[in-house]
């Protein structure tokens, strides 16, 4: 069955390398705290803001490089492209109706997702909220995947009893 | 398609459990002949998906049936 806009079943192994590389690299920062790995590398940038704790003024703000600390980068790189290939990899039978329940979990995810956000909008004050809407949009590929697996095994638990 | 009034809506039944008995073949297989997942097999023999339109041809094609033989509307209160 012709489904469009998928990546091909292989890639979805590539996806779940990707999440457990991102946990690795979670875990190693956790426990290394002190070690300077990827803390100090010479990146291009399109966009620089001035910090707003210091006086200095940038002299390029745009298009230039400067030394940054990329554990950020690079984790949440590997979150994004992990879950993107994850959830829209073809499945080994991709069909009409797993892409139904695909399309429903993306639904899904966005209702739970935003229920979480407004909550959070109303509930939550102080500086911490800056990061909610970024914490919100990797949610809603994980709230995503969860749901979209979920469902997957129950059907397949259920037709295991049929004959 | 919905009647407030009547309270009475139109559902979307299928024979093809008792077809598939019929030239005894598995959800399994039917699902491999056809080029689905024997998940969708299975959730159309329990009215929980309706198939597309292409799906319910070749299904009527595989079991020598035209469409309204295997699928029907049924009123329910």
């Amino acid at each position: 069955m012709q489904t469009k806009f998928l990546f091909p079943f292989k890639l979805k192994k590539i996806g779940w390398v990707f999440i457990c590389i991102a946990a690795l690299l979670i875990t190693f920062f956790t426990v290394f705290s002190e070690n300077t790995f990827l803390t100090n590398v010479p990146v291009f940038y399109v966009y620089k803001s001035n910090n707003p704790f210091d006086q200095v003024t940038l002299e390029k703000r745009m298009f230039s490089t400067t030394y940054d600390d990329v554990r950020f980068e690079v984790i949440t790189t590997l979150f994004v492209l992990g879950c993107l290939l994850i959830g829209f990899s073809k499945l080994r039978t991709e069909d009409e109706f797993t892409m139904k329940l695909r399309l429903e979990s993306l639904l899904w995810a966005m209702y739970i997702n935003f229920s979480i956000f407004l909550f959070s909008v109303l509930f939550i004050y102080g500086f911490d909220f800056v990061m909610i809407p970024f914490y919100s949009l990797l949610a809603f590929l994980a709230i995503f995947i969860l749901r979209f697996h979920y469902v997957l095994y129950r059907a397949k638990k259920i037709s295991a009893y049929e004959k | 398609m919905y009647s407030i009034e009547q309270k009475k809506y139109q559902l979307m039944k299928n024979n093809l459990k008792v077809e598939r008995a019929i030239k005894n073949i598995t959800q399994e297989d039917l699902a491999k002949i056809i080029g689905v997942s024997r998940q969708a097999i299975n959730a159309i023999e329990l009215n929980k998906y309706i198939p597309s339109t292409v799906l319910s041809l070749k299904l009527a094609q595989y079991f020598g049936k035209t469409v309204n033989d295997i699928f029907t509307l049924e009123e329910v209160d």
